[in-house]
């Protein structure tokens, strides 16, 4: 594949241009025996013979590698780093809440509001009924 | 072209590419991937002749891993092709002494590799 001959456990290959063992003399005197009867082998050498040519079985390409576990975990620690900087920064480098915020002063800011009667048509003015003095 | 071949003319093709005898190691392998290419199940009369021609070349692993693709295909179909696809080439499986993938314990994982593709 690809002009070099080259090893490659793919599925979309499955015979790749070389082999995955080395010629070792044990290899090669498997493949001697590989040239007679094939009945003649054990179950143990037929699978050496097919790991001397071959890495990994498609069982074994296929098989969930729990990746998903390694890079999980560095999300989450991503995450928590987040987090807890901004516990730091609300507890102890923002300013508090100034006091316009309170329910007391919103109140009062409302009732000024109504006052003035911004937004009569279809604001928040519309929505008191100045007549009855209560919302509509 | 290939895409163009009716069903019974791409089986006789196959099976005469590989009835012959001049074919070596790559030659064999150049065919199933071919075959693989298709994305299919192969009869079992060319799964015959490929096994057949796999045995005149001396490679019993490449018949294994063929056997493998084969039966990877056949699963994402229907759970029952595969086995019926052995039944019916049974007999050239106990002639030649090729294990089926099931048979050899290939098709779980059996060892695990740090794979750094």
């Amino acid at each position: 594949m690809n002009d070099n001959p080259s090893y490659l456990d793919f599925q979309d290959y499955p015979m790749p241009a070389v082999r995955w063992a080395p010629n070792t003399p044990e290899v090669l005197s498997l493949r001697e025996k590989e040239k007679g009867d094939w009945k003649s082998l054990s179950v143990e050498e037929k699978k050496q013979l097919y790991r001397n040519s071959y890495c990994q079985t498609f069982a074994e390409m296929d098989a969930p590698t729990g990746d998903w576990k390694r890079i999980l975990a560095y999300c989450l620690y991503g995450f928590s780093v987040a987090v807890s900087l901004m516990i730091y920064s609300y507890l102890f480098v923002f300013p508090s809440t100034p006091e316009t915020l309170n329910q007391e002063y919103t109140d009062k800011m409302l009732k000024r509001v109504l006052k003035q009667n911004q937004g009569p048509i279809t604001g928040i003015a519309s929505k008191y009924d100045y007549e009855k003095g209560e919302w509509k | 072209t290939q895409s163009t071949w009716a069903e019974e003319e791409f089986d006789r093709r196959m099976i005469a590419f590989f009835k012959r005898t001049d074919l070596d190691g790559w030659w064999v392998r150049k065919g199933l991937q071919e075959l693989h290419s298709h994305d299919m199940i192969p009869e079992p009369e060319i799964c015959v002749e490929a096994l057949k021609a796999c045995r005149r070349v001396n490679e019993i692993s490449v018949a294994i891993r063929f056997l493998e693709v084969v039966r990877i295909n056949a699963n994402c179909h229907d759970k029952k092709i595969w086995p019926w696809l052995v039944e019916q080439i049974q007999p050239t499986l106990c002639e030649l002494g090729i294990p089926t993938p099931e048979q050899i314990g290939f098709d779980k994982p059996e060892f695990y590799y740090e794979t750094n593709h």
